[in-house]
């Protein structure tokens, strides 16, 4: 009996993980069918490229665009409200313009994500622009661990 | 009566464990507060916003870690129907809902300051919401169902099921762009961030972990005691009965 | 002093944050325990009880009082 007892709870077991580990495949399976892009926030200026080439994406249709804002690209227009500047992923970029406020986060060289559209001569028409923060934490006037050229603004950034 | 022969031998084992716990968490707590709001440097970048993740990043941390109580009781109370296992996922849910929402909503005042919004639908932030959402529901079955063994049981396969969520949680920064960053402290090539600021989180979160161990040991007693006294009060209807 | 407070101008945000968190949990905790305590009362109680009314239940002439 005792032995009886112990198969029935091994076999309860087997079949309760077995259940699981066959719904979470299923469901793993279900989230990369869908694709990256559909389950991600934004598409980097590569995809937005790749995606112009092959017609998906067209003029004036909204979309996300993240990357990194690339060092020297931001101006400020002489409306005082307007700024331009480069989204990148260190492979393609795009123009971006911007009416309206930053977030404190916005820099040179730290990433972003933008809302908007793209105009026919392939300006991004951003309407918001949120600040993306990356895995680095350092004191001011240290370099972070993961600074690398493409992805890192001067260490200086903190002043400004 | 062979119920309570294990619990009793529990309850004895967490009257052992408490004076520790709440010893290790009047260490760590103030001094951990007094390196995350006080000793600690600003980051480079978000200035003294970083504070926010020494309370930020423990919750969301226990969030998860109360899940995996939560579903290893769930697992050991269906397939091994040990009483003490129902007993552990119920008092550890709603410790793990609490945590799940500070991660939620000290998230949300980080994020207004340094990304410029509360919230946003990306990958990390709806699956912890998700997480919430399970909790909430694991809670719920509990509530709606009269007898225990049945709503216990629902429950915890509710419980085993939502676990698909946490490897979502922890890869979603990785598998799609979010606007979230990615992990800082447990990754394959060495946290990311710098000693001065990695020691108050640390203190933080093992402060954090005392404190789920003592909730956590006296809502177990509590819900031992609850049916202990269900079975005298039967038993005293029984005698007048 | 009051540039502790201000946190480098985001102190709403960092001090709401600390401020929601620790009130949470110490409710979470203050709700357990005192729940605890009552119920170790009421268990106490009902064992004293318990005790007395199955003394009194040996005699029979409480025993049949009891049930009527």
């Amino acid at each position: 009996m005792q032995k009886g007892l112990k198969t029935r709870k091994s076999q309860r077991f087997v079949i309760l993980v077995g259940a699981l580990a066959s719904l979470s495949v299923a469901i793993f399976l279900v989230l990369f069918a869908l694709g990256g892009d559909s389950l991600s926030l934004f598409l980097q200026p590569s995809s937005v490229k790749e995606k112009q080439a092959l017609g998906e994406l067209k003029a004036n249709q909204k979309f996300r665009l993240g990357g990194l804002v690339e060092s020297g690209s931001f101006t400020r227009l002489e409306d005082g409200l307007t700024y331009t500047f480069k989204i990148t992923d260190c492979a393609s970029t795009i123009n971006v313009s911007y009416k309206g406020i930053l977030p404190d986060l916005f820099r040179e060289g730290q990433g972003v994500v933008t809302e908007g559209a793209l105009t026919a001569d392939n300006i991004f028409i951003a309407e918001t622009v949120l600040a993306k923060h990356d895995e680095n934490y350092a004191p001011p006037g240290t370099i972070p661990v993961n600074a690398e050229a493409c992805s890192h603004p001067a260490t200086e950034a903190y002043s400004s | 009566m062979h119920i309570f022969a294990n619990p009793a031998r529990f309850v004895r084992l967490a009257n052992k464990i408490l004076p520790w716990a709440i010893g290790v968490l009047a260490l760590c707590l103030p001094y951990g507060l007094y390196l995350a709001i006080v000793a600690s440097p600003p980051d480079y970048q978000q200035g003294d916003s970083v504070r926010i993740m020494y309370i930020h990043v423990p919750s969301a941390w226990m969030a998860m870690f109360t899940y995996m109580v939560m579903a290893s009781a769930s697992l050991a109370a269906i397939v091994w129907r040990h009483p003490l296992a129902l007993i552990a996922g119920k008092a550890a849910a709603p410790i793990g809902a609490t945590f799940t929402a500070l991660a939620l909503i000290t998230g949300a005042l980080w994020g207004k300051p340094m990304w410029g919004t509360y919230w946003v639908w990306d990958g990390r932030l709806t699956s912890v919401l998700i997480l919430f959402f399970l909790y909430l529901g694991y809670m719920a079955i509990w509530q709606a169902m009269d007898d225990e063994e049945t709503a216990g049981r629902a429950a915890s396969i509710l419980a085993l099921v939502g676990v698909v969520n946490l490897p979502i949680i922890k890869f979603s920064v990785d598998w799609w762009n979010t606007l979230h960053q990615p992990a800082s402290v447990i990754r394959l090539d060495g946290p990311t961030i710098h000693a001065d600021l990695l020691g108050p989180l640390l203190w933080m979160a093992v402060a954090m972990k005392a404190y789920f161990i003592i909730v956590f040991l006296w809502r177990m007693k509590l819900e031992i005691n609850k049916r202990k006294l269900a079975v005298l009060q039967m038993s005293v209807v029984n005698a007048h009965g | 002093m009051a540039d502790f407070f201000a946190m480098g101008g985001h102190g709403t945000f960092i001090w709401l944050s600390y401020g929601i968190v620790f009130l949470a949990l110490i409710i979470i905790a203050i709700m357990s325990f005192i729940e605890l305590r009552s119920l170790e009362a009421k268990l106490n109680k009902l064992k004293r009880n318990n005790k007395r009314s199955s003394k009194t239940t040996d005699t029979p002439e409480n025993n049949s009082t009891g049930k009527v």
